[in-house]
């Protein structure tokens, strides 16, 4: 029995080193920048109703902590009113190798919805898209102006997984920025 | 109403006073280490002043006892003598393990028996009585011991604290092996089967050093039996049913031990269990789910000179993170403010969607002894851990964060006692690589550490004094430093840790004095975090500056028997950090393209640790009662209060023990735990007031009433049936903690009804001649 105990344990150690998982990586090989996907960038393109167009961008594109976001400042002329806006998110952490993200959410549009809110009444923006349940997607919209004056547009993408219903005020915030506004 | 329980219950303890006294005590004095007999010790029972010497193979017998709980000294020649507290009600068959090197300095030891005499100091131990043991989560099991309180991020995810103190400021040790778990801030509980563990020790303030240096807190020490006490087979089979969640744990474990004064033993165990969405005292909580897996076995061989024991275990969880913790930004958050809970779907599903946590932990000892000569005892352990964590966002399918962490550890110790002088002598190698993947918010780093300690100790002038020292070399690179410029950085240190203690016992009173100093390296996520916490809404922010974290530690513990009835204990501490590390808000929010989030930033400044765990215990024949009372304090100086202090809190808990019956009732407890509003908070200046306001603002008052009904019911001399039936917040109240950081979603857990069955098979070789 004892030599049969200690042949049991001489046999147990090594089945026990087999059993044990393992890292594969050594630390140092994880640059943090091959990460998931990350909306970097919100790029609005306007089309404006004599044929001009303006793009304007927010981007951070390290993420939260290090530098502040960079943001444009949207200029809308009166006369040229109105302006179609066709928005896109972009993933621009690796400047190598872009993505976009507004293929996603179209995708999932009956998930998403972009939310719009002017500080100004000078501004009135209207969605131009729907999902596939009819309801507002707002990748697309048009900006009609009444006066001028200067102000800024938050513009919000929302998560509403099986809950949208056209309203702003459920779901999950993905991306909320601010943009100056000048309108002259 | 539940007060009046309280009284109903307090009245029919005085009514049932009946008293038995034809009990017979009987059993076994072994060596702890070895599990062999230790002949011709002392049996003495000092409420009768009266006792027995056990016979050559230990065993001993105590006829005519009545019914009561009992104060037991066991001694044995070149043994500390330990006390322990026995509650007798219906006879009793015991075996007591004495550690038979215990002239040989071990703290943990001390700190243990301590405990065992009733009340006492420097450690408190709760034996996990696996038949009656409900918990999953170590913290549950723990929070029954005055000064140790849980901090959770939602109803699953639980770490202990002591004094308020956790992560990395206390230690956890697992069969004899500090663990190495990662803990990134509040939502990231250690990764534990608590059901594998035989008993669970907690060691107060600064009597740590032999274990590490950070755990300026404590430690918690695990421990796990190698095989049954006895020669031969013992097969458990337990079945557990929570009503909250549904949940269904099952739990199987063999053991063995063969004949002979050498014994070969082993163990082998699995659990499973499986608990849906949890409910407060009004909803679900949506994907509040858990699955876990364990596995262990232990291997162990006596030897004539030594031993050689070889422990395994596994574990894996699956837990859901609820579903409305995840907020997208600050104005999400500020609406679940107004609104007063998170909205998410109230209904029951076993389904873990995201976001959820998938954790693997794994460790493996090899731990030897050798007894050299009569006074000396060498020690060798080698162990490895691997932690596996992986965290699933909730937004994009891709969105994970990655952890993993791979710990060797080698450490040797020689134990000795030489003219009067105990001490104890120390080396322990350990290095340990974490690695990620995925988004940054913590670097990857390896890190080497060789320490060294040595303690003393001897009685002198009828007190026993100890002292100790502990030097650590640690190396720490790091990289690919995301707030450094993504540059790697290497930290060397080598400090110098120690410990000073006196012990002295009278009569009726025993005092206990601690002084230490300890330091610890603040936690990689507290120099180099930068990133978003989704269940907080804030941005925290580590600081690559700060510097060890140093603190001075003082304790006195005394333990007072007022009456033969009544004991006080009182365990007070004060320690001062000179460089606590600690987070506090800033002034200015941070820009996201998510919006502005409020920044939490890892600051150090000077600030005072000071608390009193009361205890008042009262005991009569077949009842005993215990009012304890904790309150703690951490002021920094910059920001005042440290955030989450657990709030005052008074426990009380009521046992009945049964007379011999039919349906084999043991016991019933009673426990109501009132927990006041946390008052102690922080002193927030800044910008983003709402966030800090709500983040200031305690929930109220509550108490929460919990009763237990156990039982063990004989079928054959071979099989038994251990069961219970526990209500756990019996009222359904319903309450936040301040210490759940979940508290804004949704309030704490609801009733649960929980029930036990465990079938215990044992098949005893030689049953020992117990006239003999």
């Amino acid at each position: 029995m004892k030599k049969l105990s200690i042949k049991f344990l001489m046999f147990l150690i090594p089945v026990s080193f087999v059993a044990c998982k393992g890292d594969d990586e050594k630390p140092g090989n994880n640059t943090g920048n091959e990460s998931q996907e990350l909306i970097t960038t919100v790029m609005l393109s306007f089309s404006d109703s004599n044929g001009g167009t303006q793009t304007v961008f927010f981007r951070d594109l390290d993420g939260v902590g290090g530098n502040a976001p960079t943001i444009d400042t949207i200029n809308l002329t009166f006369d040229n009113a109105p302006y179609t806006m066709n928005m896109m998110f972009l993933d621009e952490s690796d400047s190598t190798d872009v993505e976009d993200i507004t293929a996603e959410i179209r995708e999932e549009a009956n998930d998403h919805l972009v939310c719009f809110t002017p500080s100004t009444g000078a501004l009135s923006i209207t969605i131009s898209d729907k999902d596939g349940n009819n309801l507002d997607l707002g990748l697309q919209s048009v900006w009609s102006l009444s006066d001028a004056g200067t102000g800024s547009v938050n513009i919000a993408l929302k998560h509403q997984p099986e809950i949208k219903n056209g309203q702003c005020n459920i779901g999950e915030t993905d991306v909320e920025v601010d943009f100056p506004l000048i309108i002259n | 109403m539940r007060h009046f329980l309280v009284v109903l219950l307090l009245l029919w303890s005085g009514f049932t006073k009946a008293e038995h006294c034809r009990n017979i005590l009987k059993g076994q004095i072994l060596d702890k280490e070895h599990k062999t007999a230790l002949a011709y010790s002392n049996i003495f029972i000092k409420e009768l002043k009266d006792g027995a010497v056990a016979d050559e193979k230990g065993y001993f017998e105590i006829k005519d006892l009545c019914d009561g709980i009992y104060t037991l000294r066991i001694s044995h020649v070149g043994c500390k003598p330990v006390e322990l507290s026995l509650s007798v009600f219906g006879n009793i068959d015991t075996v007591i393990y004495l550690n038979h090197n215990a002239e040989v300095l071990d703290l943990v030891e001390i700190s243990a028996k301590r405990q065992n005499q009733a009340l006492s100091s420097g450690g408190s131990k709760i034996e996990v009585d696996e038949h009656t043991n409900t918990s999953v989560s170590l913290a549950e099991s723990l929070s029954k011991i005055p000064g140790l309180s849980i901090r959770s991020a939602g109803a699953g995810v639980q770490k202990p604290t002591i004094h308020g103190l956790t992560g990395s400021r206390i230690a956890i040790v697992k069969n004899g092996v500090q663990h190495e778990a990662q803990q990134w801030g509040d939502d990231h509980a250690p990764e534990i089967v608590s059901a594998a563990y035989d008993n669970i020790t907690l060691v107060k303030g600064v009597n740590t050093l032999a274990l590490s240096s950070n755990a300026s807190g404590g430690a918690i020490i695990m421990e796990q039996s190698s095989g049954p006490s006895f020669s031969g087979q013992e097969v458990r089979l337990g079945q557990l049913f929570q009503s909250n969640g549904r949940g269904l744990e099952t739990k199987l474990r063999a053991s063995h031990q063969s004949k002979g004064a050498n014994p070969f033993s082993f163990t082998v165990g699995y659990s499973q269990a499986r608990q849906g969405n949890l409910k407060n005292a009004r909803r679900y909580l949506s994907n509040t789910g858990t699955q876990d897996r364990g596995m262990f076995y232990a291997v162990a061989k006596e030897f004539k000179k030594g031993r050689v024991q070889v422990d395994y275990s596994q574990y894996q969880a699956k837990r859901g993170i609820f579903e409305g913790a995840h907020v997208g930004n600050l104005s999400d958050l500020q609406r679940i403010f107004e609104r007063g809970y998170a909205l998410a779907p109230d209904s029951f599903s076993y389904t873990i969607g995201r976001p959820y946590q998938d954790i693997t932990h794994e460790q493996l000892n090899v731990r030897s002894e050798y007894n050299l000569g009569e006074h000396y005892k060498a020690k060798l352990w080698l162990s490895r851990q691997y932690n596996l964590r992986m965290e699933f966002d909730k937004d994009r399918d891709d969105a994970m964060a990655h952890f993993e962490k791979t710990s060797h550890q080698a450490q040797f110790q020689l134990d000795g006692f030489f003219e009067g002088w105990s001490f104890q002598t120390g080396v322990l190698a350990k290095n340990i690589q974490s690695t990620t993947e995925g988004a940054y918010f913590v670097p990857e780093y390896a890190m080497s550490s060789l320490a060294a300690h040595f303690l003393a100790s001897k009685r002198w002038k009828g007190w026993l004094w100890s002292a100790g020292a502990r030097a650590e070399y640690l190396e720490q690179e790091l990289f690919n430093i995301r707030p450094l410029k993504n540059e790697d950085r290497t930290v060397n240190i080598n400090p110098v840790s120690y410990q000073l203690g006196a012990d002295k016992q009278w009569n009726s009173l025993s005092i206990n004095i601690m002084h230490g100093y300890h330091w610890r390296l603040p936690e990689v996520n507290e120099r180099f975090a930068q990133g978003l916490h989704h269940g907080l809404a804030r941005v925290e922010l580590g600081d690559p500056n700060l510097g060890l974290e140093r603190s001075f530690n003082n304790s006195v513990d005394l333990n007072y028997q007022i009456t033969e009835q009544l004991q006080l204990r009182s365990y007070t501490y004060y320690n001062w950090y000179p460089s606590y590390v600690y987070l506090k808000g800033e002034a200015q929010p941070e820009l996201t393209i998510r919006g502005a989030f409020p920044v939490m930033r890892y600051q150090q400044s000077e600030a005072t640790h000071r608390g009193l765990d009361l205890s008042l215990r009262y005991i009569l024949p077949r009842h005993s009662f215990e009012l304890t009372y904790s309150t703690v304090s951490i002021i920094t100086e910059d920001q005042g209060f440290d955030l989450l202090l657990p709030a005052n809190e008074y426990k009380l808990n009521y046992k009945l023990g049964f007379l011999e019956n039919q349906l084999g009732l043991k016991e019933l407890s009673m426990s109501a735990n009132l927990v006041e509003q946390q008052r102690r908070l922080p002193d927030y200046l800044s910008s983003e007031t709402t966030y800090f306001t709500a983040l200031s603002r305690a929930p109220e008052a509550y108490s929460l009433i919990d009763l237990k009904l156990t039982g063990r019911v004989s079928i054959s001399s071979e099989f038994e049936l251990y069961y219970f039936l526990e209500g756990k917040n019996l009222f359904n109240t319903l309450y936040q903690s301040y210490t759940d950081t979940f508290r804004f979603y949704s309030s704490a857990m609801g009733r649960t009804i929980n029930l036990g069955l465990t079938l215990k098979f044992k098949n005893q070789i030689n049953k020992p001649n117990q006239n003999n």
